[in-house]
């Protein structure tokens, strides 16, 4: 039983480079690490600090072309229906005062007859 | 609780006298337009008319007019129906909108009756001043319901009845064939 438990225990050599391999991984972890922590700081994922000049202009341009036609687009809707509020003030008046006119025309009417 | 109950009977209260202020077109009347060769029906309240206000041309001597007029305007509903033939609507169809007329603050200023054709003219006044219109006109194969609420000038709006600044799409009433509904 000791002789069992005395060789499980016995001490063993490390292959060769083995120290120098941990190093190494540690060195990139902590690499990783730091570039995480910088993009959660900034709001900026990793990806977009990747992404080259090109990509990134593209997306704004996309940005401010969706708020530019949105705002076009509610601009133009105000317009079509001022301009359609406006005929039916105009017809409604139109057919109001033909018809005060009208009325008026058949009052003297009578009254000369 | 009884901040409830008031507030319930305040609503109880209050909502007959808002409901009379309100006028009603009978469905019968409303129905008229798949008869119609040609028909207008046009509604504008408040925000409407403020918006139209808007975009008339201060510059446009008609629309100048059409401005001023509907400055104190609430809300306008023009029903216009013209017939290919006679008798597609019977004069007592208006009988509804008549009742609602025979409150106090309105008056019937002017009524004529000739050959088959029925037109009248209510005014509303209110401390002197007129405070809304209503025009009933029933001929043969023209209807024509106009009920404006608010402070109007009839001289203006008499002067207005024509062609003023009306764009060459829109024709007056009888000048032209179609169906133009407009909500």
């Amino acid at each position: 039983m000791d002789d069992e438990l005395r060789d499980a225990l016995r001490r063993v050599e490390p292959p060769a480079g083995f120290a120098g391999r941990v190093l190494e991984r540690v060195r990139h972890e902590d690499i990783r690490l730091k570039a995480d922590t910088a993009g959660r700081a900034t709001g900026r994922s990793r990806v977009s600090i990747q992404a080259s000049p090109l990509v990134r202009w593209a997306i704004a341009a996309t940005v401010l072309a969706a708020i530019g036609g949105g705002a076009w687009y509610r601009v133009e809707e105000h317009r079509r229906e001022g301009e359609a509020a406006k005929r039916q003030v105009l017809m409604s008046l139109n057919i109001a005062g033909s018809k005060l006119r009208s009325v008026q025309m058949k009052i003297n009417h009578e009254q000369e007859r | 609780m009884k901040q409830i109950v008031f507030g319930l009977a305040c609503a109880l209260l209050v909502t007959p006298r808002v409901f009379a202020q309100t006028f009603t077109i009978p469905d019968r009347i409303e129905k008229l337009e798949a008869k119609a060769r040609e028909s207008h029906n046009i509604t504008l309240d408040g925000p409407l008319l403020q918006l139209a206000g808007a975009f008339l041309n201060g510059n446009d001597r008609d629309q100048k007019t059409a401005r001023d007029l509907i400055s104190k305007v609430k809300s306008i509903h023009v029903r216009n129906f013209e017939f290919d033939k006679d008798g597609a609507y019977s004069d007592k169809d208006l009988d509804p909108i008549r009742e609602q007329l025979k409150s106090p603050a309105w008056s019937r200023i002017v009524e004529s009756r000739e050959e088959g054709e029925h037109s009248q003219i209510f005014l509303k006044t209110e401390k002197d001043q007129i405070a809304g219109l209503v025009i009933l006109s029933a001929e043969r194969r023209e209807l024509s319901i106009v009920i404006i609420d608010g402070a109007i000038n009839l001289k203006q709006l008499s002067s207005l009845g024509g062609n003023f600044g009306i764009p060459k799409g829109l024709p007056a009433p009888g000048a032209s064939k179609g169906k133009d509904s407009s909500e």
